[in-house]
């Protein structure tokens, strides 16, 4: 979930959102991705549009205002967690 | 792309209707978009068995749809174990006496009233089935109702430590063996009376027990039948000496 936001602050469309994850090594499969996507949305954290490109029809989807403030609300938890737990991995 | 198109059409029979089309439509999008990558890599467009590789790689059109849906239950995890719990015990104390009550009575019944003993266990199997039914349809209902009233009042996180039974003592004797003792107790003295008095009226009427295993059989049986009116003892003590032995070997 912190992925896909942090990837979306670019905008894409399902298709190569899905690929540019996995090319970083986070594979998600779309039975899972889109469902997350449209839960996101739905909770206002992203925005989505539909919009012709080469002639057909996609859903390009980006960030929110609110989005971005969740964004970094959780980096610093994420990255809390991770100090945590090197210090608990050091010491064991 | 006929196949792709009967696989959009199976998701979207599963898919909640007010985003149906919208799904369906992105789905499709992300399908396509796999297929022509796929294409353009190999120079040829693909053959049916390809694409359906492709989707059966996205998976079956239920379990797709069922993605896009909230987790729905009847009875959920929480109050699971409760459910189970009560139907254990209304199956051990509700329906297991039930039918052996039931058992006692008919075989007792049926062999007053000459029918076989294949006929009564019959009609158990038929008698059984609809109440056991409605029983456990019963209480499914309640704890489906309690289910959706507990996630709104939040009842299970209202509770207080010292208001929790005391430690049992491991040396004391159960109650339930000592009730399972006094029940065990209870219908052995019965069937002991019974058989005493159905015996003594047997002599009072003046027939001779044809065979010891005949009146040990109707005395311990036909205790219910004790209310009943001199015209079927009569009739009984007439079946003793009548020449219908078949039924009670049946």
């Amino acid at each position: 979930m912190l992925a896909v936001l942090a990837e979306l602050r670019n905008e894409q469309y399902g298709y190569t959102l899905r690929k540019s994850l996995a090319e970083q090594g986070v594979e998600i499969d779309e039975g899972t991705l889109y469902p997350l996507l449209r839960r996101l949305e739905s909770q206002g954290l992203l925005v989505s549009e539909w919009r012709e490109e080469d002639k057909r029809n996609k859903r390009f989807y980006r960030i929110s205002r609110e989005g971005k403030v969740i964004l970094k609300q959780l980096l610093s938890e994420w990255q809390s967690i991770g100090r945590s737990l090197e210090s608990v991995l050091k010491e064991s | 792309m006929e196949l792709l198109d009967r696989y959009l059409q199976a998701v979207r029979f599963w898919l909640p209707k007010a985003q149906r089309d919208d799904i369906a439509a992105e789905l499709s999008e992300d399908i396509r978009s796999q297929i022509e990558e796929r294409e353009s890599a190999l120079a040829r467009p693909l053959n049916d068995s390809e694409v359906a590789g492709i989707l059966k790689q996205h998976g079956r059109p239920f379990l797709v749809a069922n993605r896009f849906r909230p987790q729905q239950h009847l009875i959920g995890p929480v109050l699971f174990p409760i459910y189970g719990f009560v139907l254990k015990v209304v199956a051990a104390f509700y329906l297991l006496p039930w039918v052996l009550v039931w058992i006692g009575l008919n075989v007792s019944r049926a062999a007053h009233s000459g029918k076989s003993l294949m006929e009564a266990l019959a009609s158990l199997w038929t008698a059984f089935w609809p109440m056991a039914f409605f029983i456990v349809g019963a209480i499914t209902v309640v704890f489906a109702v309690l289910e959706r009233v507990e996630a709104k009042s939040k009842f299970l996180d209202q509770w207080d430590p010292r208001k929790l039974p005391p430690v049992r003592d491991p040396n004391r004797i159960p109650v339930s063996a000592t009730f399972t003792e006094v029940t065990f107790n209870l219908v052995f003295a019965i069937w002991l009376v019974a058989g005493m008095w159905y015996q003594t009226s047997l002599h009072f009427s003046g027939v001779s027990i044809p065979s010891p295993r005949y009146g040990h059989t109707y005395s311990g049986v036909s205790f219910h039948s004790r209310p009943r009116t001199s015209l079927p003892r009569a009739r009984t003590c007439f079946d003793l000496i009548g020449p219908r032995p078949a039924r009670w070997y049946a």
